[in-house]
């Protein structure tokens, strides 16, 4: 039950993986990274997350799709979804969903670090609404 | 107490007849079957049913006739109609005459378990018993608000007017008290309604970030191309945006947040260009916003263009005639959620509920009554069975002599911390308090090992 300080990456490609880990470890946040939706399902089961950054370019099906899936195992972990290019259609999609940020990979890490660090305590302030 | 929900299918076909069959039973619902229109307006005219499936394979025209009928003799019935997919004209003619859903032929066993699922859990009929009174407020599109209070009236009736008007609305109460719901509510009972609703939480993101979220980002990059986040604002183009906790945002951003309500446009971050933007505002506060704007704390011209259509959501414990009725709703919900067999609410539960004061209000009462029915175990919710959020005052170990709150806080922290085998952060988010007051409050209690 406890835990929601850790945040999941799920993002196929090694390098933004690890741009965000080394960019998320300086905060003193716990990652975990997946390459898939369906290794993400599975992570979950097992960690708690407040925090889930998902890309929009994923092996099995589009970020944006993934997003109520991965929410309806954890529904209180706010998501954040990364695009290494950006159009107003797919913004459109990205934000028809339940997305805290939407962050563009070419733009400054520390913004993603900021935003993550932001989801955290929004995701423990409205658990504390009232659990 | 709450009946068991019943559906009536008009059917002449089998395998509709199968599917439904097979659904009550998965869902536990209560259902009839009548093989002809006349049969199903005879049932109708018995009793009430929370929802009727029209699947009958007979001329357009007949389907239609069928479905005004029962309409015209109960205004609120819920029904869904299955078509042919090509039968496009029909299926506008069956919303047109009040149709809940429309559905496609031949029936799809998942379609209709998903729809029939949204429906009843968004809308719950009263019983016809109920002194003819109807005490939902406006449901439109689903969206039931839940009251039968004469303030939750006025509100229903102010949504009603506001919505179609395209003003800015200002709406103000405390956390928990609906206010996003009446947002969504006046959003979809105006002409906006097919365009996006977009909730904002004015107080989550720091400053730059939530100006880059609402307003969108220019930036080149390396390759020497420049890429738009377009953001919010852009993006709920004809659509309603709602900014909640107004109160919390920045100076500067209030500045920007004037310019859209008065020029309609907006800047992005890193661009010079202007963008104009077709939204219409409803802003919500938990503070005394024209309080701040008096202390200079909140820009006033912004406080006055949010302040034209104020409405006030009181907070639960001033509208006590609405806890029952809300508790019924959200067991409603809750039971088919959780596929449970909770039929109701002991007497002693309902009134352990009026006698509480409800600090975290309808969002309060929804998450006590979602956590009474996972714990209850049999159909009935028993005193025991209410976990509240400050107090767990079921009646099993009798209440403490001395009736001080401090004194069943600390009951309830030493209760909840042994439950728990004193794990400590596990302790905070049961009890939705963060471990540093939880802390606190071990020490003050004296209630460390
Ligand atoms: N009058 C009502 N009828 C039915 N549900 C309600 C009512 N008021 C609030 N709720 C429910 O209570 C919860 C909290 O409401 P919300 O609109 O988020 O409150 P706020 O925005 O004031 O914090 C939501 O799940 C909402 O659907």
């Amino acid at each position: 039950m406890q835990d929601v300080d850790w945040i999941l990456v799920v993002d196929p490609d090694p390098k933004a993986v690890e741009a965000w880990r080394t960019c998320l470890a300086i905060q003193g946040l716990n990652v975990e990274s997946v390459p898939s939706v369906k290794e993400a399902v599975e992570k979950l089961r097992v960690l708690r997350c407040g925090c889930l950054v998902i890309d929009v370019d994923l092996p099995e099906m589009k970020g944006y799709e993934a997003v109520p899936i991965l929410q309806a195992i954890e529904p209180s972990a706010k998501v954040i979804m990364t695009a290494s290019a950006n159009s107003r259609d797919l913004e459109s999609k990205v934000r028809q969903q339940n997305v805290f940020y939407y962050h563009i990979k070419s733009f400054s890490a520390s913004e993603l670090a900021s935003a993550v660090s932001d989801a955290l305590q929004a995701c423990k302030k409205s658990q504390s609404k009232v659990t | 107490m709450l009946r068991r929900r019943e559906l009536l299918f008009i059917t002449n076909r089998p395998s509709t007849a199968s599917i439904a069959e097979s659904l009550s039973q998965e869902q536990s619902y209560g259902f009839q079957t009548a093989a002809t229109p006349a049969d199903g307006l005879h049932l109708l005219a018995e009793r009430q049913f929370d929802l009727i499936l029209l699947d009958i394979d007979r001329s357009p025209e007949a389907v239609l006739q069928c479905l005004r009928t029962i309409r015209h003799d109960d205004p609120e019935a819920l029904v869904f109609v299955v078509l042919p997919g090509d039968d496009v004209s029909t299926a506008v003619a069956a919303m047109k005459h009040g149709a809940a859903d429309v559905l496609i032929h031949p029936l799809a066993a998942d379609a209709f378990a998903g729809a029939v699922r949204s429906v009843l859990l968004a809308t719950v009929r009263p019983p016809v018993s109920a002194a003819g009174k109807n005490s939902r407020v406006g449901i439109e599109n689903n969206l039931a608000i839940v009251g039968q209070t004469d303030v939750m009236r006025q509100v229903e009736h102010l949504i009603a007017k506001v919505a179609p008007t395209d003003a800015t609305v200002l709406i103000c109460g405390e956390s928990g008290t609906g206010k996003e719901l009446v947002a969504k509510a006046i959003h979809l009972q105006s002409s906006r309604r097919r365009a996006a609703f977009v909730a904002v939480d004015c107080s989550s993101l720091v400053e730059n970030l939530f100006e880059s979220e609402l307003f969108g980002h220019v930036k080149g990059s390396f390759t020497g191309a420049t890429v738009t986040k377009h953001g919010r604002f852009e993006l709920a183009d004809g659509g309603t945006i709602f900014l909640d906790e107004i109160g919390q945002i920045s100076p500067n951003l209030q500045g920007k947040l004037l310019r859209v309500l008065q020029e309609r446009e907006i800047t992005k971050v890193g661009s010079n260009q202007v963008v104009k933007v077709d939204v219409r505002v409803i802003a919500a506060t938990n503070t005394q916003l024209q309080l701040a704007a008096a202390q200079g704390k909140f820009r006033r011209e912004l406080f006055y263009r949010l302040h034209v259509l104020p409405i006030l959501l009181p907070p639960l414990r001033q509208r006590k005639p609405d806890i029952l009725l809300l508790a019924q709703h959200f067991l409603e919900k809750y039971r088919l959620i959780r596929r449970k067999n909770v039929q109701g609410i002991s007497p002693k539960a309902e009134q352990r509920m009026l006698d509480y004061d409800w600090p975290g209000n309808v969002r309060e009462l929804e998450h006590v009554i979602e956590r009474a029915v996972v714990l209850a175990d049999g159909p009935v919710i028993m005193p025991r069975d209410l976990t509240y959020f400050s107090v767990d005052i079921s009646d099993e170990d009798g209440l403490p002599d001395d009736g001080r709150l401090a004194t069943l806080e600390r009951l309830h922290i030493a209760k909840a911390l042994s439950s728990f085998d004193g794990h400590r952060a596990r302790t905070a988010e049961y009890l939705g308090i963060d471990r540093k007051t939880l802390r606190a409050k071990i020490i003050r209690y004296g209630l460390s090992d």
